[in-house]
This record gives structure tokens, C-alpha cells and sequence, in this order.
């Protein structure tokens, strides 16, 4: 099976001012195939959400390689780089990362605009979207006036306007109730069915458990995989 | 791509809109002011550099000492001769009758010396200079285009005077040979002890005639019908140009011996020190109009455009997780929230053509001529990318979402 996503010896540095250097990564190595769920597990400042947003091409590694499809981010323009975080990989985060005021059509129809999609093109895609994730009555209401359960349907709709083959997670179900926790997971075994590559940052073991692999992550490196 | 994502959608957001208007119109208005001003206040600063005023000295000839022609004639020479004098001009002037609108009115034209002409180059804004071989040419201010074209031959009179009470008439044909920009025309012709240098230009004559301000024309070898020298009358101020040799201030004291009036002698810089001391308020208005402008400028759209930023940071990572790049995500925030900039820019350019209709301003001529509009646009765009530079530039040290991510 082909790499997805190829991490090699990746380290990661912040400099803060006046502060001493944080390794937050400190040569991590990982290799993902296409359609696997992966699971990133480790206490908080682990470095697990850093090597999700280097791999998501939202931060960049102080060292080391990492190829995704084929293609060295670190060689690419910010605007390839935006192009092909639009296109490839979708986000669902713990906060949702939705525009509050906006309705959930308008949500969902962003990464569609940045990728450069008619408008009739856009609607049929997020009715369809709306419709998968049951909240096609929700089209016309604000995030604002939803709950969070309602508002990560919207955001995994969001992350798959474009059919990306990668989701990352970052805690997706750390800020719901128990009940809809499942109904996200349930959603999340569906796209594994599917064949989309997924990894998941979390402390929930129940979420990792149902990861085809588990990596722990301590002080900036992976200690079990 | 859809730049205006953030286009108002509640109530709120539009009043926000409409502030922002207003904001923009207000900020145009006091910015298009203070160039205008600026521009209004300097242009002498400018001539006199232009002409290299500052190394000539004025002088008038005092009627009061009732000299005689040999006199004036012998007072001139004395001039020509002293160390330093490069030439000694002198203006004359025609009061010309023509016909205009069915009717006639009278203009006066300047007759600048060959020698003076030829450094004395006003803007054209249609029309050539005529040579010197080419009779009766007329340039005529700008707003005469209205009624006349270039090539028009007007024929009218030259006003004489046989005594002082008995006038007759002199016909004449001129020809329009061109349109001169408004501007500071130089026109020596009032004296005094103390002589600003705007006191030598006339621009505004203030006398109207069917609504039309009457300036001066330009005229350029004046003939009667046979072809003789048409008489003018001359000014009694000189324009005493010096040759480099010898300073300014020593060439006044040179002269100062060798002419009746040595009061009525003043050198560039004396005028231009003057024209100082005689426009404080005009100058105390720029100054004012300049610091309310900066102010404006600073707080509303430096100010405003660092808070739009920061406010919409959040917005601003969304896009970016979306596929945006940095630069897209820019773009998008601001095309909406320059929006209402855009249209408060001819808002308040317009205003500020109205406002001489107002009396807005105490001494203010307000004109928009297109090199403050684009003074006034560099200058908002400026004070904006004051604003938007470091935040385009930040991701050089950290990446736009760890900007703005949530711990």
C-alpha cells in the first residue's frame, strides 16, 4: 500500500521571547497508508496536536521530512501549500473552528469557494453534505443558535466540501456529551468504511480504540506504536 | 473567488458599515483639505524657486518723486550698470475691449520683455507659445475655453489715453494661440515698503463679468493695424535679475546707492520672508487641517484596520484551515472592510467640492485638481499599509494559525 503521509525524524521547536526553546517535537517518524484510522494519544503538551497541524500543513517542522501524497510541503509556495490543504486533507476540530454568525450552508460552502467551485456546483454539494450528516433542515440557521453536536456535523461536513482523501482530528468529540460523542464516532467509522484516511488526536480511549493503529506520544516523541 | 465573504448581514455589522462611511468620507475630506491647502500655501515657495526669485530683487520706481521719463530712463541704466545686475525688466500692460457673449468686455493682458518670456513659462493646458516673429497672440486662463477656441481671431480695441481724462480707441485683431492653466500669474505691479512676494502674482481679481472671474491674459507682440508697436503702458516695478557674480544681499547694497527709493528695494528672500509673516493664518489653517488629517488618518484607518484585523483573527484561521493562503485570507477580511473606504473616498472628495460653496473654511480656495486626489489616495493607502504590513509580514516568524490559535 502507498504513504499517505510519510513522517521522517520530524522535530519541532517553539522559540518563544524570553523564554527558554520547547521541543515539542523531537524526531518523530510515522508512515500512514491510505484508508488507515489512526489514533495519537498522550498528555496534554505531548506534541500530538503540533505534529497534527505540521501534517496538516498548518505549521512547519523545524527539521526533518514529511511527505504527503507524494509531495515535500516544505518545498511548496503558501498558496500551493493553501491549495493543497484545500483540496487533501479536511479538519475537524475540538472547537469546531466554525464562523459563529454564518449559517451552516455558508460554513460548508467556504472551502468550495477557495477551490475555485461553481456556485450551483457548491449548492448540490452541501445540500448533499447537509442531507449525509442529517442536519439539511439546520442549512438556513446560524452555528451560533446550534448545539455542539449539531456544530461538528457542520464542521465534518465543512471538512469533506472537497472529498479529501485525509481527515485530522483534534479532539473531535472533547467537547460533547456522551450520546453525541457516539453519534460523531459512529460518523467516523463511517468515512473509515468509506476508504478516507483518518487521524485522530485524542485522550478518549473509547475514540482510540476504535483506531486500526494507536501511537502514544510523550515529550515530543512516539513511545508505543 | 467571492472576496466579499464578510459582506454585512445583521443589523449591527451595517451600522458598523455606515460608521465606517462616514469615518472614511470625514477622513478624505480633512486629508484632500490639508493637501489642498499645502498645495494653495507653497506654490509661491515653489515659484520663486522655479524662477530663482530668490536671487532677484524687486524694485519700484516711486511715482510720488514725479521723476521724469529722462530720469526713470537714467534711474534704469544706473541699475543695469551696478556689479552683479544680470538685466532689469518691467511689465507693461494692454486694456483690451472684446467681444464676448454678444457683448465686449475688457481683459488685461501682460506683456512680459523678450527676455523675461523667456523664463516666464506658465502651463498650457492647450495651445503653444507663439515665436516672436508671429503678431497679436493671445493666451487666455483656462476657463476662456468655455467661449473661445485656439485659432479664434478676436477683433476689438486697445484703450489709450491722450490726457489723463481723454481715451481713445486703437482696433486691433488678436489671436487665441493658447489656454494657460490656473496658476499664479506674476504681475508686478503694486510697491511698498514691505512686499510679500504673493503681492507680485495676481490669481484671484475677484471682479466677475457674467459670472466669469476676469484674470489677465498673456499677450505676445502687440501691433496696431499698420503694424507698428502698439503703446502699452508699463508697470512701475522692475524685476532686477542678478547674473550669479555677486549675492543677492550684496547687489541690494550695491544698488541701494544708485536708486532714488532704496526702500522700495527687495530682494527674493526679503519677499519670501514677508510672504511668511503675511500668511500665519493661512499657514495656522494648513497646520491645523494637517494635524485634524493625521489624526483622523492615525485613528480611524490605522487604528480601525489593526482592530478589523485582530477582531477578525479567528475568521482569518478558519479560512486559512479552509485552503486559504495567508495572503487570500487577508484579502478576503479586507476587500469587505475597505468597502466602505472605497465609496467614502469620492464622498468626501465631493464634499470637499462643495465646501467653497459652504464657506467651510476661513481662507481656503477648495479645488480638487487631480495630483492632490492622488496625494490624498497614496496618503490613505499608506496610513492602511501601515496597518496591514506587519500582520502580511508576521508569518515570516510564525505561521498564520499559530498566530492565531486558541492558547
Amino acid at each position: 500500500m502507498e504513504h499517505v503521509i510519510a513522517v521522517n525524524d520530524l522535530k519541532k521547536t517553539y522559540r518563544p521571547p524570553h523564554q527558554a526553546p520547547v521541543e515539542a517535537l523531537r524526531g518523530v517518524t510515522l508512515h500512514v497508508e491510505a484508508g488507515e484510522m489512526i489514533a495519537i494519544t498522550g498528555v496534554s503538551g505531548s506534541g500530538k496536536s503540533t505534529l497534527l497541524h505540521i501534517i496538516g500543513l498548518l505549521d512547519q517542522q523545524t527539521d526533518g521530512r514529511v511527505s504527503l501524497l507524494d509531495t515535500d510541503p516544505s518545498k511548496l509556495s503558501d498558496s500551493k501549500r493553501a491549495k493543497l490543504r484545500n483540496r487533501e486533507i479536511g479538519f475537524v476540530l475540538q472547537d469546531f473552528a466554525l464562523i459563529p454568525y454564518w449559517t451552516a450552508f455558508r460554513n460548508v460552502e467556504v472551502p468550495l469557494i477557495f477551490a475555485g467551485k461553481k456556485r450551483k456546483e457548491r449548492r448540490e454539494r452541501i445540500e448533499k453534505l447537509l442531507q449525509e450528516f442529517g442536519i439539511s433542515e439546520l442549512a438556513k440557521r446560524r452555528v451560533s443558535q446550534m448545539s455542539g453536536g449539531q456544530r461538528q456535523r457542520v464542521a465534518i461536513a465543512r471538512a469533506l466540501a472537497n472529498n479529501p482523501p485525509l481527515l485530522l482530528a483534534d479532539e473531535p468529540t472533547g467537547a460533547l456529551d456522551s450520546r453525541t460523542k457516539e453519534e460523531i464516532m459512529e460518523i467516523f467509522r463511517e468515512l473509515h468504511g468509506q476508504g478516507k484516511t483518518i487521524l485522530i488526536v485524542t485522550h478518549d480511549p473509547q475514540i482510540a480504540a476504535m483506531a486500526d493503529r494507536i501511537l502514544t506520544i510523550r515529550d515530543g516523541e512516539i513511545v508505543d506504536a | 473567488m467571492n472576496l466579499f465573504l464578510f459582506l454585512p448581514r445583521k443589523a449591527s455589522q451595517w451600522f458598523s458599515f455606515f460608521i465606517s462611511l462616514i469615518a472614511a468620507s470625514a477622513v478624505t475630506f480633512f486629508l484632500i483639505a490639508f493637501i489642498c491647502s499645502f498645495t494653495q500655501i507653497s506654490v509661491m515657495f515653489r515659484i520663486a524657486d522655479t524662477w530663482d526669485l530668490r536671487d532677484s530683487l524687486f524694485y519700484t520706481t516711486n511715482n510720488d518723486f514725479s521723476l521724469s521719463e529722462e530720469e526713470k530712463l537714467a534711474e534704469r541704466n544706473r541699475i543695469l550698470s551696478t556689479a552683479g545686475v544680470l538685466d532689469a525688466n518691467n511689465v507693461s500692460l494692454y486694456y483690451l475691449t472684446l467681444p464676448f457673449k454678444e457683448k465686449s468686455f475688457s481683459i488685461t493682458f501682460i506683456n512680459y520683455s523678450d527676455s523675461l518670456l523667456q523664463d516666464i513659462r506658465y502651463e498650457l493646458i492647450e495651445g503653444s507659445y507663439p515665436s516672436r516673429d508671429q503678431k497679436n497672440q493671445i493666451l487666455l486662463p483656462a476657463y476662456y475655453r468655455e467661449f473661445y477656441k485656439v485659432g479664434d481671431t478676436l477683433t476689438g480695441y486697445d484703450t489709450a489715453y491722450n490726457t489723463l481724462e481723454n481715451t481713445y480707441e486703437i482696433p486691433i485683431s488678436v489671436t487665441v494661440a493658447g489656454f494657460f492653466k490656473e496658476q499664479p500669474t506674476f504681475f508686478p505691479y503694486i510697491g511698498g515698503t514691505a512686499l510679500p512676494l504673493n503681492a507680485v502674482f495676481s490669481r484671484h481679481t475677484g471682479v466677475f463679468e457674467d459670472g466669469i472671474e476676469v484674470t489677465d491674459g498673456i499677450a505676445i507682440n502687440f501691433c496696431d493695424e499698420s503694424g507698428a508697436v502698439l503703446p502699452a503702458k508699463h508697470t512701475d516695478m522692475f524685476l532686477i535679475r542678478t547674473n550669479g557674480s555677486v549675492p543677492p544681499e550684496k547687489v541690494k547694497e550695491n544698488l541701494s546707492s544708485v536708486v532714488e527709493s532704496p526702500c522700495l528695494l527687495h530682494t527674493g528672500n526679503d519677499m519670501i520672508d514677508e510672504y511668511i509673516n503675511a500668511s500665519k493664518e493661512e499657514i495656522g489653517e494648513t497646520i491645523s487641517l494637517g494635524i485634524t488629517a493625521v489624526v483622523l488618518a492615525l485613528s480611524i484607518l490605522v487604528s480601525s484596520t489593526v482592530l478589523e484585523l485582530v477582531y477578525r483573527k479567528k475568521e482569518m484561521a478558519t479560512l486559512y484551515l479552509c485552503g486559504a493562503s495567508w495572503s487570500k485570507c487577508l484579502r478576503t477580511v479586507l476587500a469587505t472592510y475597505i468597502l466602505p473606504f472605497l465609496i467614502g473616498f469620492p464622498i468626501g472628495l465631493f464634499l470637499f467640492a462643495k465646501s467653497g460653496e459652504w464657506y467651510l473654511f476661513y481662507i481656503l480656495q477648495p479645488q480638487l485638481e487631480i495630483f492632490d486626489v492622488l496625494v490624498t489616495l497614496g496618503l490613505e493607502t499608506f496610513f492602511m499599509a501601515c496597518a496591514i504590513l506587519p500582520f502580511r509580514f508576521s508569518t515570516k516568524f510564525k505561521t498564520p494559525y499559530e498566530l492565531f490559535r486558541k492558547d
